[in-house]
């Protein structure tokens, strides 16, 4: 199966964990995914917060560039996800949107065409490559791990996939892969997002529940499908720990990593030395 | 242009609904930054309503908003708070620049002057930026995580960028002389 792909900005920094675990699954699961050519950011949580235009603009501009029917444009990045089909959104409800983009990308020879399909990448190992074949592919199956599935907010919510509440897809995929999913409550509660620069009283407190109730459940490790959860997740216990007063660390991983790792890859393939809280100990067992 | 707040909101792409609210407070009960706001959703609409331009467009409240949507997915009157919020910032942002609240005026400008340099955000640059034009001693704060990122391969040695800059520039340029703000 042929997509087209939108790394999105984070995956080439401050997740290129998860980058390299996506690369690392990708010819196991006989996905090939092509790099849209010269993409840009999505403006993430920022620019809709200061100009409604750019906030359409940006997204638009990466839908042009994978228009005239290329394929379905698959993401990694909740953030990212939700940008997107926003703009897509707005553009089929809103005449205003639709034709101020259109004429402003006329200009410079932009066409919006033949949008693609956007899709989130656990969406599209659920639903296309299917949950049999991923099962097919497990050599060490992830027993005996204990985790909890955090899917986060922009995924699942409206104009997402799954339930906006209490979504199954990422809990039936850990399930395939042999891992042990507690219950978990925090699974689409918010990590913080860029409030964690701006005003980390408040995203400190957001991630220190997500990280406490994953560590009272018996958790060994936080499963997750977006960067930016990962990062406000990982790079911060320290900072939650002493501002809490809590105790004890627990890793944040990629659900590629995971996946890569009951297929049978190689951990330095996987990107699982770059947590800032280390996997290494827990996953362990796995070999 | 309008008569009041009410209407201008409801001008905008996902504002429409918000007369459609009865107070009902799910949005704040489901808000994970209402502990810390004096103006929650719920009383946000209210002000709204109440025509409370100023108020409302001063409040630092509406900067807590994270995006994560819970409002809009549990509001029983299919109101789009999360945009209504978006909605607010913009304005705000328009006409009443955040000097009063430095970090976050300095964030968001140094993350949309990123883009539009480069058309790609990279954090190690967007923090640089955003402590310079706040307190460059916040460097000093965020220098052992970022030594960590560093240390685990999680920067961007090259900044990235695109391309076509010009292309987006000139996208971007037109978009604000056609009634963008």
């Amino acid at each position: 199966m042929v997509y087209q792909y939108y790394p999105g900005c984070s995956l080439h920094a401050s997740a290129r964990d998860y980058d390299e675990s996506v690369k690392g699954i990708m010819e196991k699961l006989a996905l090939e995914l092509k790099e849209v050519p010269d993409w840009n950011c999505c403006g993430a949580t920022v620019i809709p917060s200061v100009n409604q235009w750019q906030a359409q603009i940006l997204p638009a501009r990466n839908l042009a560039l994978a228009a005239e029917n290329k394929g379905d444009l698959v993401i990694p990045c909740n953030a990212c996800y939700m940008n997107l089909k926003k703009v897509q959104y707005n553009m089929a409800h809103y005449r205003e949107v639709r034709e101020k983009i259109t004429q402003i990308f006329g200009q410079v020879g932009l066409r919006l065409v033949g949008m693609p399909k956007v899709r989130h990448l656990l969406e599209v190992i659920v639903d296309d490559v299917g949950l049999s074949k991923v099962k097919e592919l497990v050599t060490k199956p992830l027993k005996d791990l204990k985790v909890v599935c955090y899917s986060g907010c922009q995924l699942v919510r409206p104009l997402g996939f799954d339930d906006p509440e209490d979504p199954q897809a990422l809990d039936r995929l850990m399930e395939t892969l042999g891992a042990v999913v507690l219950p978990f409550s925090k699974k689409s509660h918010c990590c913080g997002s860029s409030l964690m620069t701006t005003q980390p009283e408040l995203a400190l407190k957001m991630a220190d529940e997500i990280l406490e109730e994953a560590k009272k459940v018996g958790a060994e490790t936080i499963v997750v499908t977006c960067p930016m959860c990962q990062l406000n997740l990982d790079a911060f216990q320290n900072q939650i720990n002493s501002r809490f007063n809590r105790d004890g660390q627990i890793p944040v991983t990629y659900f590629t990593q995971l996946m890569g790792l009951a297929f049978g890859l190689n951990k330095n393939q996987l990107g699982l030395k770059r947590g800032i809280v280390s996997p290494a100990k827990v996953l362990e067992k796995i070999g | 242009m309008f008569t009041d707040f009410t209407s201008e909101i409801m001008s905008y792409p996902g504002g429409e609904k918000i007369t459609a609210c009865m107070q009902c407070g799910t949005c704040t009960g489901s808000c994970p930054a209402s502990h810390a706001m004096k103006y929650t959703p719920r009383r946000l609409i209210s002000l709204i309503r109440a025509n409370q331009r100023d108020t409302v467009l001063k409040s630092l409240d509406i900067w807590k908003c994270a995006s994560c949507y819970t409002c809009t997915a549990r509001c029983p009157r299919g109101i789009k708070f999360t945009d209504i919020m978006y909605i607010l910032k913009n304005l705000a942002w328009k006409e009443q620049r955040k000097e009063e609240d430095h970090n976050i005026f300095g964030f968001y400008s140094s993350f949309q002057d990123l883009i539009q340099s480069r058309g790609r955000m990279n954090e190690a640059e967007l923090i640089l930026r955003y402590s310079l034009k706040t307190n460059p001693y916040k460097l000093l704060e965020f220098a052992p995580l970022g030594m960590k990122m560093f240390l685990k391969g999680r920067t961007a040695i090259v900044p990235p960028g695109i391309k076509n800059k010009r292309q987006l520039q000139e996208i971007l340029r037109i978009s604000q002389e056609r009634g963008g703000e």
